[in-house]
């Protein structure tokens, strides 16, 4: 049987066989065909060409008598074709290169017919101007700077994979690392969906592949604490590219939210000078109650440091010895620390407006915000040794926290603090005054109109023409120039 | 010392409060970053060059661009302007190859 079947396999094996060069004969025979036709159709044209031109005799017999007409084509290239010599390969040859047939319209003797050369003198060869075209390069070599992109846009994706999950273990790491003292001081880890669940996604938040973040809430001394980390844009080639240039850093900011009570009047900022500069031109709080900066060798802090503060006494009890020995350990990560009870947002903001249009002074919040530059490297090993170094960084941020509840400010100091905030608050009436008097008139126009609408819209004649009279007499009166009158008494 | 210091009456053995649980609010500062916005903006003026004026080099840039945007955009960022701006970008590309397949010539070599 296996024998049998061992044949049956060899037949089908050569069976394929066979078709298949059966085939690929068949193919080179259709090829061998159109080449013998090829070659029977020249040589049946050049030999009909043949017969049908005049052999020498009779073109001597042609020259013998007088030729009104131009020679024709098939003339030419019989004579340009060597006259002894059959149509063999090498005339194949001749006949397919068209530059030697037309070589021979310059020939001088083609058109003399009449020895004279008169036909030479009514056409004179034409000049053909060659211009030199460059020769376009053939192939896939041409398409360089094509492939130069391509392989631009995949080093980028892969790029983008990679930095991406950098960023993705930078803030696993910082999370992780970071998850203890968070669970011991917040009831809620990460934003919670529906308010009856305490626990929260218990999770922090990606908002794009470099910034991510979370939000902790149910701590005494304040509403919630939001932990930012916007990392170096790691999954984008071209940012990489850029901190060569100007190099940047990891950024980790803490926002910390206080309740009303949980915090007297306070605005205070220590920075480093860089930050100071563009936080003294961004932050609203800053503007209006902190204008002066002053160095934080004063208060025994390192040198790059400014302190900006509304009231002295107030950065001296923030600045205590506790907090100024933190400050000097991580001052290389401090980018800024700063305390406001007057936050209103930074200055591009514009100022809200109510439902009429009326424009009030934002609603001040109190928050701690603390920022540090990360010296996590770009390819982010050792994120965990610099995360590990920051923990007590944390238990300074809950120290914090609790002493700012403790704070209060002498009278004073409270007095003095509150006439500052007064005279922020009209100063910002005094600037949207204008724009206030515009929004009132428009107010009193629209229901002057919704009145004279209500009173045309009754049938009482006699009460239109009484509000009419009003009308004209209030308008009257608002045209008068504005002068007091004064009265003497006749002695 | 100018300032008053009193102690608070919480404890401060477990400072954790289910009371004051609250809702996440934005505190008005946020990392700004415009980038994904100026590259679908950058990336939809090149693609219209090349489209229009059948430059190829500004239909290859269109891509990275798209790229580009693609890499900085929130989460919160709409997908379909993503998208819309890759699809851009791509045919761009694909038309003017379509129109003139020789290779593309750079702007500083011409």
């Amino acid at each position: 049987m296996r024998v049998t079947k061992l044949l049956l396999v060899l037949a089908a094996v050569v069976l394929v066989v066979s078709i298949v060069a059966v085939k690929c004969e068949h193919e080179e025979d259709d090829f061998a065909e159109f080449d013998d036709d090829f070659e029977e159709d020249e040589l049946s044209r050049a030999r009909s060409r043949r017969a049908r031109t005049p052999s020498p005799q009779k073109e001597e017999d042609l020259k013998e008598t007088p030729k009104k007409k131009p020679p024709t084509e098939d003339v030419i290239e019989e004579d340009i074709r060597p006259k002894d010599s059959g149509f063999d390969e090498d005339d194949e040859a001749n006949v397919m290169n068209d530059e030697d047939d037309f070589e021979s319209i310059d020939d001088e003797d083609e058109f003399d017919f009449d020895g004279d050369g008169k036909v030479k003198r009514e056409m004179p060869p034409p000049k053909l101007t060659i211009t030199s075209v460059p020769m376009p390069m053939r192939g896939w070599q041409a398409y360089w700077s094509e492939l130069l992109m391509l392989i631009g846009i995949s080093v980028y994706m892969m790029n983008y994979i990679l930095g991406r999950y950098k960023n993705q273990k930078i803030a696993q790491s910082f999370f992780d690392i970071n998850w203890n003292i968070l669970e011991d001081n917040f009831m809620m880890l990460g934003d919670s969906t529906i308010l009856e669940d305490e626990q929260g996604t218990r999770n922090y938040q990606k908002m794009s592949d470099s910034i991510y973040q979370m939000w902790c809430s149910g701590r005494v001394c304040c509403e919630g604490m939001l932990v930012e980390l916007k990392l170096l844009k790691r999954q984008d080639l071209v940012s990489i590219l850029a901190n060569m240039f100007r190099p940047a850093k990891d950024v980790l900011r803490v926002s910390v939210e206080m309740g009303r009570e949980d915090m007297d009047s306070v605005v205070f900022a220590l920075a480093n000078k860089k930050a100071a500069t563009k936080m003294s031109k961004e932050y609203n709080d800053l503007i209006n109650y902190c204008p002066e900066k002053k160095p934080a060798e004063k208060y025994g802090l390192p040198s790059q440091f400014v302190v900006m503060s509304e009231l002295s006494e107030a950065s001296s009890t923030i600045l205590d010895s506790k907090t100024c020995a933190v400050i000097t350990k991580f001052a290389s990560l401090i980018d800024s620390i700063h305390f406001t009870d007057q936050f209103t947002g930074l200055r591009s903001a514009e100022p809200e407006t109510t439902k009429d249009g009326v424009m009030k002074l934002p609603e001040p919040r109190r928050f701690l915000f603390f920022t540090l530059n990360l010296p996590t490297t770009n390819s982010g090993n050792n994120c965990d040794t610099v995360f590990e170094e920051m923990k007590p960084f944390f238990q300074f941020i809950f120290y914090t926290i609790d002493k700012m509840k403790r704070v209060r400010l002498s009278k004073e100091g409270k007095y003095k603090a509150d006439r500052n905030r007064a005279k922020v608050e009209e100063a910002f009436m005094k600037q949207t005054h204008a724009a206030r008097a515009e929004a009132a008139a428009v107010r009193r126009e629209e229901k002057r109109r919704q009145e004279k609408e209500r009173i045309l819209q009754e049938d009482d004649p006699e009460k239109q023409r009484r509000w009419e009279e009003k009308e004209q007499k209030r308008e009257k009166k608002r045209k008068q120039p504005k002068m007091k009158q004064l009265k003497v008494k006749a002695l | 010392m100018s300032t008053t210091t009193r102690q608070s009456g919480t404890n401060a053995v477990d400072p954790r409060r289910t009371d004051k649980i609250r809702r996440f609010r934005v505190s008005g500062l946020v990392f700004e970053d415009f980038t994904s916005d100026y590259m679908s903006v950058i990336g939809m003026l090149f693609s219209m060059f090349g489209l229009m004026m059948r430059m190829k080099w500004c239909a290859w840039i269109a891509i990275y661009c798209s790229c580009i945007g693609f890499a900085s955009s929130r989460l919160q960022d709409d997908a379909k302007q993503i998208f819309s701006s890759f699809m851009l970008s791509i045919s761009a590309v694909v038309m003017s190859y379509l129109q003139n397949p020789s290779p593309m010539t750079l702007p500083f070599s011409a």
